[in-house]
């Protein structure tokens, strides 16, 4: 031990000598150990040098650095992308010190959180997915709600530990933070945007439809984006539909698609089986919140828009906005002649009954 | 959190992996029914196993008449449309396409202006220039990237009523008017489909459907493809102004060019015809006239050799016993009647340029 007004340490293959003139224990190395003889206080090492593990010599001290090989990527939500290898994106973190290089077999954690309110989703919880870390070094989970948005495990030999990130349905802004406990305060974040890219919202006033179905939760203006033929493709439809019945009610539009797509939750409150855990709750009422889960299978990826259609249920307040019957099989013909495909209407005999329109022919 | 947790996390994250992908679950399928329709099944994320009927709009039996004729560079096209006697839906709807050339009132505006206001062109082109027959048939221009698409429904305001025409019934009078030649396009023909209530309430909302999987990917094909295709001569080959005639053969070399791969011409016929059409576009483009005027007529004589009476009339395509017995299987009866008429319209371009241009001489001496 370095003590006060101690003699140098031993050390006989690289002896300490003591300064008369400064009062340093010195050696014929570069390390320095200050003796503050004057003052009684501990002897301590300089600025970068650290006492070895038997405390007998200053060596020059290793600070180690935790870097993700990106900054910030794009992704798309799951289930919203043409190929599946956009949702997912393999990342390295590597974990190296100033001295001797890359650090082996260290232990580093992988945090994914989502900014809320982010995606066009204007609510938000801790049930909220946040992304699915995955890597083949993962030992353990740290998150107890969303166990995939938090991982531990050890670099390997070349001080690397290799994850990927995988997009939930729900688009959003998201940040993986890497850690490592021999890395003090040094961190590092990558930023991955969950979005389906491109989308453009529908004018919110048009003399040829109505939007209609914002929700406290995706309020009036920012469910209605779409990509832009499809934007193309329903707003000629509206036209047609309008100078084909002038005196009727224009097309009412309801859910498309959220400013950034991915999964649109509407949520009913209604859900009863627990297929949606753990991203819905069980309420006292016996059922299960749907929030984050997704009814509408798709309107993901601004190719589909709903068209109020309630031509059945006279007593509700979208009757008198809702395509009347006599109008439907010319709706459906002018769809069919501008390459639209439909099936038959979605919530059939109820109010909430409406066309669901693959705008490009497709679902999504 | 121990391994035994993160194990069920890795589970929990690959059974999301296999959602993804879109496994089938083993029940899931199309399966047709005893009336020609198609129960769609397909298990939701919930585990439920959710069944749809898909009514196609197949079961019609169509037959189609391609009528053209020229008259001073205005090509008025006509389909006469039978729904045989075996269909068991009316058929309603139907749609050729590419269209080119279209001649309207009010003309069709640029693409480049606002959309509205040329969509609104189109709607009104439509009223003025798509004829349709009596009997509730309504025509519509659509715009598509290689033209337009032309379309002609006929719709009843009691969705309960079947309309269109009925089977062992035909229409004539599905017209317009082009300044193109024609070529061969695709008329994608749809029956009336007529959906219950007691369909709706035995099967699940389509809404519960998940299309990302293997049998949705499957369904979404047969909604796309729920039509039955026709080739019927359309407006498709730009004549060009100034005139040009090596320009025109060219382009109708091209449309040629895709008729082997539609099986309306046998590859060794296909390659004849296509070593004659470049020889007389070479002909034409070395002012050789008289070189290419041989070739075309080459060319008609061949065609002729296949079908009998191609150049009779025009407007006559009626496959009747006589055609029937001089058809070979060289070549398509339609497909030869379009090729003879474009090669004519050449020739009779160049024989009036020739005129105009000796009129002209005989002035100016």
């Amino acid at each position: 031990m370095c003590v006060p007004n101690a003699p140098c340490p031993i050390d006989t293959t690289n002896p300490w000598t003591l300064n008369k003139t400064t009062k340093l224990c010195e050696r014929t190395v570069a390390e320095v150990c200050t003796i503050s003889h004057a003052s009684g206080s501990p002897c301590v090492c300089d600025s970068g040098y650290e006492w070895d593990v038997g405390h007998t010599q200053c060596l020059p001290q290793e600070t180690y650095n935790i870097a993700i090989d990106q900054d910030s990527v794009d992704l798309q939500p799951a289930r919203a992308a043409d190929k599946q290898a956009d949702t997912f994106k393999w990342f390295r973190v590597k974990v190296t010190g100033n001295l001797n290089g890359v650090k082996a077999n260290t232990p580093v954690t992988l945090r994914a959180e989502v900014t809320a309110n982010s995606g066009g989703h204007q609510h938000d919880d801790t049930h909220r997915p946040k992304g699915y870390l995955y890597s083949d070094q993962a030992n353990t989970s740290c998150d107890s709600v969303q166990p995939s948005a938090c991982i531990t495990g050890n670099t390997d030999g070349n001080g690397e530990f290799l994850f990927a990130f995988m997009a939930s349905e729900v688009a959003g802004e998201h940040t993986v933070t890497a850690t490592c406990d021999v890395c003090k305060s040094n961190k590092d974040d990558l930023t991955i945007k969950v979005a389906v890219t491109g989308l453009v919202s529908l004018d919110l006033t048009s003399p040829d439809y109505v939007l209609v179905g914002g929700t406290g939760t995706h309020p009036a203006g920012s469910n209605h984006y779409l990509m832009p033929e499809a934007k193309a493709v329903i707003e000629d439809l509206a036209l047609r539909y309008r100078e084909a019945f002038p005196n009727d009610p224009l097309l009412h539009l309801n859910d498309a698609s959220l400013i950034e797509g991915g999964a649109l939750d509407i949520c009913t409150g209604n859900e009863t089986t627990a297929g949606c855990v753990p991203y819905c709750t069980l309420q006292l009422n016996g059922k299960y919140t749907c929030s984050w889960s997704a009814p509408h299978e798709e309107h993901r990826r601004g190719k589909v828009i709903d068209v109020r259609a309630n031509n059945v249920d006279p007593n509700a307040g979208n009757y008198a906005t809702s395509i009347p019957k006599d109008n439907e099989e010319r709706f459906t013909d002018i769809a069919f002649k501008m390459g639209i495909r439909l099936g038959f209407p979605h919530s059939q005999n109820s109010s909430n009954r409406h066309w669901h329109i693959k705008l490009l022919g497709v679902g999504q | 959190m121990n391994t035994s947790i993160y194990k069920s996390t890795l589970l929990v994250l690959l059974a999301g992996v296999s959602l993804l992908a879109g496994i089938a679950k083993a029940e899931d399928g199309i399966v047709k029914n005893a009336y020609g329709d198609y129960v769609v099944t397909i298990t939701d994320r919930n585990g439920v196993a959710r069944r749809e009927l898909f009514i196609p709009a197949t079961k019609i039996d169509p037959a189609v008449r391609s009528l053209w004729h020229l008259s001073d560079k205005v090509i008025t096209y006509r389909y006469r449309v039978h729904n045989g006697s075996l269909a068991k839906q009316h058929l309603n709807l139907f749609i050729v396409e590419p269209v080119t050339g279209l001649i309207t009132t009010p003309p069709v505006i640029s693409k480049q202006a606002n959309r509205r206001d040329y969509v609104l062109t189109l709607i009104k082109a439509s009223k003025n220039s798509i004829q349709n027959p009596s009997g509730g048939w309504d025509g519509d221009i659509i715009d598509i990237p290689a033209g337009f698409r032309l379309g002609w429904g006929n719709a009843s305001q009691d969705p309960a009523l079947p309309s269109g025409l009925a089977p062992g019934t035909g229409a004539s009078g599905f017209g317009y008017q082009s300044a193109d030649l024609p070529g061969i396009a695709i008329m994608e023909l749809r029956g009336d489909v007529t959906y219950t209530d007691d369909t709706y309430s035995q099967y699940d909302d389509p809404e519960m459907i998940d299309m990302q999987t293997p049998v949705g990917d499957q369904y979404q094909q047969m909604q796309n493809n729920d039509f039955v295709p026709r080739y019927v001569a359309a407006a498709m080959i730009a004549v060009p102004v100034p005139f040009d005639a090596a320009v025109l053969l060219d382009r109708i070399r091209s449309q040629v060019a895709t008729w082997p791969s539609k099986q309306l011409v046998d590859a060794t016929f296909a390659a004849q015809l296509d070593r004659y059409l470049l020889a007389s576009v070479d002909a034409y483009r070395l002012n050789n006239a008289k070189v290419g005027k041989e070739h075309i007529e080459a060319i008609r004589k061949m065609l002729e050799k296949e079908h009998h009476y191609l150049d009779k009339e025009d407007l006559d395509d009626e496959d009747n016993e006589e055609h029937k017995t001089a058809t070979r299987f060289t070549i398509d009866r339609l497909a030869a009647r379009v090729l003879d008429f474009d090669l004519k319209y050449v020739l009779k371009r160049m024989k009036k340029d020739d005129e105009g241009e000796r009129e002209r001489g005989d002035k100016e001496k």
